[in-house]
C-alpha cells in the first residue's frame, strides 16, 4: 500500500514489550540480536547529562544501556566506521531519525563511496520525528525556558503535550510543548518526513498509549520478524485502530505544512 | 548491449573500476585502445568516457565529437569528467607535455546524457547504473540525469549551499563519503578542510538534502 504520509507499507502496527524495563523499539531490536539476525545495531546512547554518543550495541545488554529518548540528533558515522571498518560485521541494523534513514537508503541504493560497507546495513529502523535540537540548542533551551543546567537533569520526556524534565534531586519540571517547539533545530523545520518513509519499519509514540508503541512495517522480512518475536516472547503485537492512524497521519500533515511553509 | 570506454587526462582508477562492468554477460566492449585491439570508433549503446578534456590537445576533443555522434548516450565516469576534479588545480608546465594546462570537465565541451560522480567512481554504483540502464529503469536514472547541469562541485559547495543554508541535518555522510578524509564532525556538522579538497564534489552530491532534490523530474541545480 502506499500513503503520501507513510510511504509504501504493508501494515501499521500496535507493538508492546514483554520484556521487562524495554521498550517495543528496543525488545524487538532485542530479539534480533538474540536470534542472530543481526550482529550489532548502532544506536544512540544517552551518556551522562543527556550528552548523546552514536554506539554499537552487540548483544541485548549493551542494547539496555541506550533506553529512552535522546533530545539531539548527531552523527552515526563513528559508530559506522566502528562496526562495518574495523570490526566487518556483516548483518549490521541502524535505529534513526527520518533524516538519518534517507541518508542511509540513499547511500545504499547510489553506492557513490568506495567499499561494500552498505551493503552490510541490512536493516534500517526509523523513528517518529518532529524534529529534534542541537546540543547546544537543547542546553540553552533548558537554561532559558526551564532555568536548570545539563548536568542537573536525569531524563526528559513528552507527556500528553508537554515537555517534562526529570532532576537530580527527584523534583520534576514540565512546559506546554508548543513553548519548546521553537527552539528546534533548523534543518528540522525543511523536513516533510515524519515517519521515516524511507525505514524498513518506523517505530513511535503517536497513535498509541499504554505501552502500546505504533509501528509502520514496509518489509515482508521485517513482519516474519516480528512475529517470530511475539512466539519468543519478547513482544506482542496488534493492528493498530483506525484512530491511531488518523493521529500519526494528522501529525505528518503538520509537519509537511511545516516543511511547505519553510521553502 | 555495445558499450565505448574512451580515457581522456585522468588517473585510470575509474577505468580500473570499470573493469567489474565489464563481467557482465550482456555487456559486449567495441571500443576502449587501453583495454582492446580495435582502433576505429564503432556505433554503441553507451559511450563511457573518464577523465576532463585538454583543450589544448586536439585529438581529445576530436574523439569526443566523433563518440557523440556514435553513441546513443554519453555517460561522464568520475569527478575529473563530470566536475573537472583533481584536475581543476592543474597549471601546466608539467614534463613531458608543458603547454598542456588547461582542462574542462567533458559536459562543457560536448552534450552528456548521464553522469557518476566519485573519485573514483564505485565499481558498485557503475554496475547498478549499467544494470539499471539495461533494464530501462528511468527512476534510478533520475539523478545521474539531473547531475550533468553541475559542471562544478566542491566542499565549499556543501558549505555554502547546505550547511550555510541551513539545510544540513548533520548525518555525516559527507565525512564518510569524501575520499581524502578532508570533512570533520564538528558539534555535529560538517567542517570541510578546503587545503586537503581535491573538488571531486563527492560530498556534495552524497548530501541526502541535496539528493532529495536531485531525484525529481527536472530538478533545478545552481
Amino acid at each position: 500500500m502506499y500513503s503520501e504520509y507513510f510511504g509504501e507499507y504493508i501494515k501499521i502496527l500496535k507493538v508492546r514489550s514483554l520484556k521487562k524495563g524495554l521498550g517495543a523499539t528496543t525488545s524487538y531490536l532485542a530479539y534480533c540480536l538474540d536470534a542472530g539476525v543481526i550482529e550489532g545495531a548502532i544506536v544512540v546512547k544517552a551518556t551522562e547529562h543527556c550528552k548523546p554518543e552514536a554506539v554499537v550495541a552487540r548483544n541485548s545488554e549493551e542494547l539496555r544501556a541506550t533506553i529512552g529518548t535522546k533530545w539531539v540528533t548527531i552523527p552515526l558515522i563513528d559508530a559506522i566506521i566502528d562496526a562495518l571498518r574495523i570490526e566487518r560485521m556483516d548483518k549490521v541494523a541502524i535505529i534513526g531519525t527520518p533524516c538519518q534513514c534517507q541518508a542511509i537508503r540513499d547511500i545504499k541504493e547510489y553506492p557513490m563511496q568506495l567499499g561494500d560497507i552498505f551493503e552490510r546495513i541490512t536493516m534500517i529502523v526509523g523513528l517518529f520525528c518532529m524534529g529534534s535540537f542541537t546540543q547546544d540548542g537543547f542546553k540553552t533551551m533548558l537554561e532559558r525556558k526551564f532555568g536548570i543546567t545539563l548536568p542537573e537533569i536525569v531524563k526528559a520526556d513528552i507527556k500528553a503535550d508537554k515537555f517534562v524534565v526529570y532532576l537530580r534531586n527527584g523534583k520534576i519540571k514540565e512546559l506546554p510543548i508548543d513553548e519548546v517547539k521553537g527552539d528546534i533545530k533548523f534543518a528540522c523545520l525543511s523536513c516533510d518526513d515524519f515517519t521515516a518513509k524511507s525505514a524498513d519499519i518506523s517505530f513511535g509514540n503517536a497513535g498509541s498509549s499504554n505501552g502500546w508503541r505504533s509501528a509502520i512495517v514496509r518489509d515482508e522480512s521485517v513482519l516474519n520478524l516480528l512475529s517470530a518475536a511475539a512466539d519468543a516472547g519478547y513482544l506482542e503485537y496488534r493492528p493498530l485502530e483506525q484512530d491511531g492512524i488518523t493521529e500519526i497521519e494528522k501529525m505528518a500533515r503538520d509537519k509537511a505544512a511545516r516543511a511547505a511553509q519553510f521553502k | 548491449m555495445r558499450v565505448s570506454y574512451i580515457k581522456l587526462a585522468d588517473c585510470s582508477g575509474c577505468m580500473i573500476n570499470f573493469l567489474d562492468v565489464l563481467s557482465l554477460d550482456y555487456i559486449e566492449l567495441v571500443y576502449c585502445p587501453n583495454l582492446i585491439d580495435n582502433r576505429t570508433l564503432q556505433q554503441a549503446d553507451i559511450g563511457f568516457v573518464s577523465g576532463s578534456v585538454c583543450m589544448e590537445f586536439k585529438e581529445h576533443i576530436s574523439i569526443l565529437k566523433e563518440l557523440r555522434e556514435k553513441c546513443r548516450h554519453i555517460v561522464t565516469v568520475g569527478s575529473c569528467a563530470c566536475v573537472g576534479g583533481i584536475t581543476r588545480f592543474c597549471r601546466g608546465d608539467q614534463l613531458p607535455q608543458t603547454g598542456h594546462k588547461t582542462f574542462l570537465p567533458v559536459s562543457e565541451v560536448i552534450e552528456v546524457d548521464y553522469a557518476i560522480p566519485g573519485c573514483p567512481a564505485s565499481t558498485m554504483i557503475l554496475k547498478k547504473f549499467v544494470e539499471a540502464y539495461h533494464k530501462g529503469n528511468e527512476k534510478y536514472l533520475l539523478p545521474f540525469k539531473n547531475l550533468v547541469k553541475k559542471k562544478r562541485a566542491s566542499g565549499q559547495d556543501l558549505q555554502d549551499e547546505i550547511v550555510s543554508a541551513g539545510l544540513c541535518v548533520g548525518c555525516g555522510m559527507c565525512a564518510l563519503s569524501c575520499p581524502v578524509e578532508a570533512i570533520e564532525m564538528i558539534k555535529g556538522l560538517p567542517e570541510v578542510r578546503m587545503d586537503k579538497c581535491i573538488r571531486c564534489g563527492t560530498c556534495y552530491f552524497r548530501c541526502p538534502r541535496n539528493f532529495l532534490k536531485l531525484r525529481k523530474e527536472n530538478a533545478e541545480v545552481i
